[in-house]
């Protein structure tokens, strides 16, 4: 008769890789930016996953088939999202205004369902202790409380002082476990003997000595080594262990 | 060639999955000598109607064994429920012809020919 434990482990196998596959094709927008709908949405695929792999009851293809009607009627409401601005907030709502010019709107409050409590847990979260201090809070169709502070307490910006802008860059890797990111170092137009030179005057000669290099925002040269010349200093660990 | 692998594993995956999930409609059908289960019913039908009832315990015989082949290869594909159903059924004709009780063997011989058309 059915061995449960192989059919449960090949159900398992397929189930893994097909929920990988369909995240990966819904896109990220799942993970960051989670609305009511995708939230429940996703704990939907979860279980009928769950289901796909362990009801051994049931046929898996019947499983399957909900789960990939799941995806496909989620990426047809992503497009239709994407296409029509009207579909996009009736699926996902809008922002609603919580507080402006320090006044609470206790009407959207109460459409929402946030109590003041809640709001002020949001402000805090973002270092803001007074409500007098908003221009505007904002519920995000997300679930979070985007908020703008008024003028008098936003922090000073480099053109409130006239000072020259400087251009926003990133980090750029060059080295990583002693292999050259060739693509890397070509976009900042430098070359192997620039980097080489670099090496040098940190004292070292060869790559493969080298951990993780990189160019920083500010255009210095970063190294790290393997060989880590670091004391005891900073263990906080309180037991000696194993453990 | 990674761009072309990048589509083709999951694209190869979906369809052995898929196979794999449907495999029970071609699977249940006979793939060698000694499992031809539909066929070993069909005789034991005969046998008890002609009432040989040593020549239906062979025929049944045959067709447990038949059954134990195809239900490793089938299991991955169907319920769990039918699969049980069959085996229960099967016991319940080798039950009859012992018994030498016709009227008691058609009705399982028919119930099974019923799970048998909608396994898969």
């Amino acid at each position: 008769m059915m061995q449960e434990s192989l059919v449960t482990i090949v159900r398992a196998v397929i189930t893994f890789f097909t929920i990988l596959l369909y995240s990966r094709l819904i896109g990220k927008q799942l993970i960051g930016n989670l609305t009511m709908f995708d939230y429940i949405n996703g704990i939907t695929i979860g279980s009928i996953a769950a289901t796909l792999a362990t009801d051994v009851s049931s046929k898996a293809l019947v499983h399957w088939i909900a789960l990939t009607v799941f995806l496909v009627l989620t990426i047809v409401l992503q497009y239709i999202g994407l296409k029509s601005r009207f579909l996009s907030k009736v699926q996902d709502s809008e922002p609603v205004v919580l507080l402006q010019r320090g006044n609470m709107l206790e009407k959207n409050l109460a459409k929402v369902r946030i109590t003041k409590d809640e709001l002020m847990l949001q402000l805090r979260s973002k270092n803001i202790f007074s409500p007098i201090e908003v221009e505007v809070a904002l519920l995000e169709p997300d679930g979070t409380v985007s908020v703008l502070p008024r003028s008098q307490y936003q922090p000073v910006q480099r053109g409130d002082l006239n000072l020259p802008p400087k251009p926003a860059k990133l980090t750029t890797e060059l080295i990583i476990d002693g292999r050259i990111i060739e693509q890397n170092l070509e976009q900042r137009k430098k070359d192997k003997d620039w980097l080489m030179s670099q090496l040098k005057l940190h004292g070292i000669s060869s790559l493969e000595e080298v951990s993780y290099a990189a160019i920083l925002p500010n255009d210095q040269f970063y190294v790290d080594k393997f060989d880590d010349d670091v004391s005891d200093d900073m263990n906080i660990s309180d037991y000696k262990g194993p453990y | 060639m990674r761009k072309f692998l990048l589509y083709a594993i999951p694209i190869l995956f979906m369809i052995v999955s898929f196979s794999i999930m449907i495999s029970g409609m071609w699977l249940k059908e006979p793939l060698g000598e000694d499992d031809h289960l539909l066929s070993y019913i069909q005789n034991v039908e005969e046998n008890v109607k002609a009432e040989n009832w040593e020549q239906a315990d062979q025929e049944h015989q045959k067709a447990q064994h038949a059954w134990r082949k195809i239900s490793k290869r089938v299991q991955y594909s169907v319920e769990r429920d039918d699969m049980m159903a069959i085996t229960e059924v099967l016991s319940r004709i080798e039950g009859g012809i012992k018994a030498k009780d016709e009227p008691t063997i058609m009705p399982d011989i028919y119930y099974f020919y019923g799970i048998w058309k909608d396994l898969g």
